[in-house]
């Protein structure tokens, strides 16, 4: 309870101090506003290069998403490739936690290629047909052998099985 | 905490186990059952089933989770949060308990996720990125049997009770009742961490190491064992119990094949629990439950002992867990104690004659010769066990024998008395527990007769793939030519079959993708066309039209309330 009244307290003098400090808190408290929404797609060269400025790429690196009604108008398509946990981690990021520096483009899958979702420190040494069909090869290979070898039993070796027959002598190992 | 937790926990599995003598000696079973609510003709009763096999198996996680208890009094002294590590441990050990006493599906249930849940608790304890993945494939792996079991609860409805165990018997020909079987045998597929589901055992290494050796040795991945012994009848008669010999016994000879490939200390561990899990349901699968019971407690007894050494040598490393980084003088001649318990429990791995390990790995290997057995499941278990002493011996040749090569800073000592502690009790029960198992289990002796060799094929086997082990770890001077020779080869066998590959990379990407499709469709697009945003777009519409309709008065505002309750009064009656 204390620790709560402690923080409005210090909340206040801070906005006090400086009231924009209020307003820039409401902002990114509500998380998503209409500054964020990014603009409508680029026909025209002068709106190509005006976006490439917007979001600090250079104009050929610029590649907005094809605007087939499921595009994001005017961001860019930055492809991550291996994910966060492929970049470097003793480069001196601006923001280490998030391995990005300052004014470097957020692709719009981000939260796919995090560090704790979608993410590769190195380029998987294969394809991945060829784990599946490794794996899927070696389990059906064992499968057909087994199902093959299945009347093929591994028995200790026992003598042929006695039948009563005429002239032969037959136990029955009663007592 | 740890002190009390330990008393308690140990005097409570000595009760078990004068019970559990008791129950063998008189073979008596109990059901005690609590009538929760009775609403007419139906009624939500709480089983519990005390037999031998119940009372024996809690005696041991009992006394296992005791000793680990207090052995993480030492290991996590560092941790400002013991207290909370000690409440996980307990809530583990409770869940298992209800697992182990419940002859009811519903009871089960609630032991088995508990059990899920808890376990992904502890796998991400070390708050790092590597913990939070390895519990996600945990949990999620685990979450596979969960959805098994409870499918199997919603088939189980078709008999009127959960109560399986008086169902198995009588319904064992029926449709249904294989259907249940196989969900269930699904479910302890996830839990046993069997093909295809085997990658997250591995993975789950990232938990403490008291955690590994209660949890990932004895008493998580045996509860599927567990739930299989008590569903034995399905899988025996049915095409079950072959499918499970198949998959079982390939999981026996990929884990053993890993962990020969493998540098961290603790994966040869989880790979070594995984071959022999593969054993008891291999075993299982073939109709012998109580060689089934019998090794998962002998099993339970020195894996947890092997996990609580390897967790003192990773202390005296520094927390590395390299094999390669740890040479023999630093364990055999400065960690006397420890390095002896390690030896006993990778003997008793191995299969040494005497110890507890023999006792139940022969037996099972006896019965597998005078069975009738396919003759790739032959070659499976025989040489699954000659991998099991191959890379025991890899891994003694790599920590105990040879040079120091470690770095300079390590202080070694084995003076951690409360862990050794805890690794005493351990060592005596890995002598005598299983000789002590085998006589009150078996109290008659089954008349395995077998030709010389075939008798002597496991003592072969084990000589020969230890001589292996030990001549593949000598070869590191070519070994980086003969790894390249071939690659693919050793890549493959090295890393688990590409299941954790598969598990995890293979099997999300495309489906996020196609995820994040659905959402952009779906969610952001035409459910917001017919919820959210149109839907409020058209009324803010409709009501701007009716409000230049009122010309802002009130009188026809209320008129045409008035018109509209009129109509709907017509509408009413006509």
């Amino acid at each position: 309870m204390s620790a709560f009244v402690k923080t409005v307290c210090l909340a206040q003098k801070l906005c006090a101090a400086n009231p924009v400090v209020a307003r820039q808190a409401i902002r990114s408290m509500a998380g998503w506003n209409k500054d964020y929404k990014p603009g409508p797609y680029p026909q025209t060269e002068k709106e190509r290069l005006a976006a490439a400025k917007k979001y600090y790429l250079l104009p050929e690196e610029y590649k907005p998403y094809a605007d087939d009604g499921l595009g994001y108008g005017d961001y860019p398509k930055l492809g991550y490739g291996l994910g966060v946990e492929a970049k470097d981690s003793y480069y001196p990021w601006d923001y280490p936690e998030h391995k990005r520096n300052q004014h470097e483009p957020i692709s719009a899958d981000h939260d796919l290629y995090s560090e704790d979702r979608w993410s590769q420190a190195e380029p998987p040494r294969y394809s991945n047909a060829y784990y599946f069909a490794c794996f899927l090869g070696v389990m059906s290979g064992c499968l057909a052998l087994y199902y093959w070898l299945d009347d093929k039993k591994m028995y200790r070796p026992v003598a042929a099985k006695q039948y009563p027959s005429p002239g032969v002598k037959h136990y029955t190992f009663e007592k | 905490m740890c002190s009390i937790s330990f008393v308690n926990l140990i005097s409570m599995s000595l009760s078990c186990f004068l019970l559990s003598l008791y129950f063998l000696l008189n073979d008596m079973i109990y059901f005690i059952e609590w009538e929760l609510v009775s609403l007419n003709s139906m009624s939500i009763v709480m089983t519990f089933l005390f037999d031998w096999m119940s009372l024996l198996f809690m005696s041991f996680v009992l006394m296992i989770s005791s000793l680990v208890i207090f052995y993480s009094k030492e290991y996590m002294m560092n941790d400002n949060h013991i207290n909370r590590f000690i409440m996980l441990v307990l809530m583990f050990v409770l869940s298992m308990m209800l697992l182990i006493i419940s002859p009811n599906l519903i009871s089960i249930l609630l032991g088995w996720d508990g059990l899920g849940l808890v376990s992904y608790c502890l796998v991400i304890y070390f708050q790092n990125i590597k913990s939070y993945n390895a519990g996600m494939l945990t949990a999620l792996s685990n979450r596979i049997g969960d959805v098994a079991l409870l499918l199997s609860i919603a088939w189980m409805l078709n008999y009127g009770s959960w109560n399986y165990i008086f169902y198995l018997e009588i319904m064992q020909n029926e449709f249904e009742m294989l259907m249940i079987g196989s969900l269930v045998m699904l479910a302890a597929m996830t839990k046993s961490a069997q093909i295809p589901f085997s990658s997250w055992l591995p993975a789950a290494m990232a938990a403490p190491t008291p955690v590994s050796a209660l949890v990932h040795s004895s008493t998580l991945v045996t509860a599927g064992v567990y739930l299989l012994i008590r569903f034995n009848i399905i899988l025996s008669t049915s095409w079950l119990g072959q499918l499970m010999l198949l998959l079982s016994g390939l999981t026996m000879f990929m884990a053993g094949l890993g962990a020969n490939f493998e540098f961290d200390l603790k994966k040869i561990i989880a790979l070594s629990t995984l071959s022999q899990l593969g054993l008891m349901m291999s075993i299982l699968s073939m109709g012998f439950l109580k060689l089934a019971m019998f090794h998962l407690l002998t099993h339970a007894l020195f894996k947890a002992l092997l996990f609580m050494c390897a967790g003192a040598i990773i202390h005296n490393m520094n927390n590395s867990q390299d094999i390669r980084l740890m040479g023999g003088l630093s364990i055999g001649i400065h960690m006397p104690l420890t390095s002896a318990c390690f030896n006993v429990s990778n003997l008793a791995l191995c299969g040494m004659p005497f110890l507890a390990g023999f006792y139940s790995k022969d037996m099972i290997l006896e019965i597998v010769s005078i069975s009738n057995v396919n003759m790739f499941s032959f070659f499976l278990y025989y040489f699954s066990t000659g991998l099991t002493v191959s890379y025991s011996f890899r891994l003694v040749y790599y920590s105990m024998t040879g040079d120091l090569n470690c770095g300079s800073l390590n202080m070694l000592n084995d003076e951690s008395w409360i862990m050794l502690r805890g690794m005493m009790g351990l060592l005596i029960m890995s002598i005598i527990g299983g000789s002590m198992l085998n006589w009150l289990i078996f109290p008659f002796p089954y008349m395995i007769c077998l030709p010389i060799y075939m008798k002597l094929l496991t003592l072969f086997v084990c000589i020969v793939g230890g001589l292996f082990g030990y001549l593949i770890s000598l070869s590191n001077l070519f070994f980086l030519n003969k790894s390249l020779f071939m690659y693919n080869l050793s890549t493959f066998l090295g890393s688990m079959w590409f299941m954790p590959y598969i598990s995890t990379y293979g099997m999300i990407f495309y489906p996020l993708n196609y995820g994040q499709l659905v959402v952009k469709s779906f969610d952001q697009g035409w459910s917001e066309y017919f919820g959210g945003q149109h839907l409020y777009q058209k009324l803010s519409m409709y009501s701007k039209t009716l409000f230049l309709m009122h010309n802002n008065s009130l009188k026809i505002y209320l008129l045409l309330f008035v018109f509209w309750i009129l109509i709907l009064l017509i509408l009413l009656f006509l």
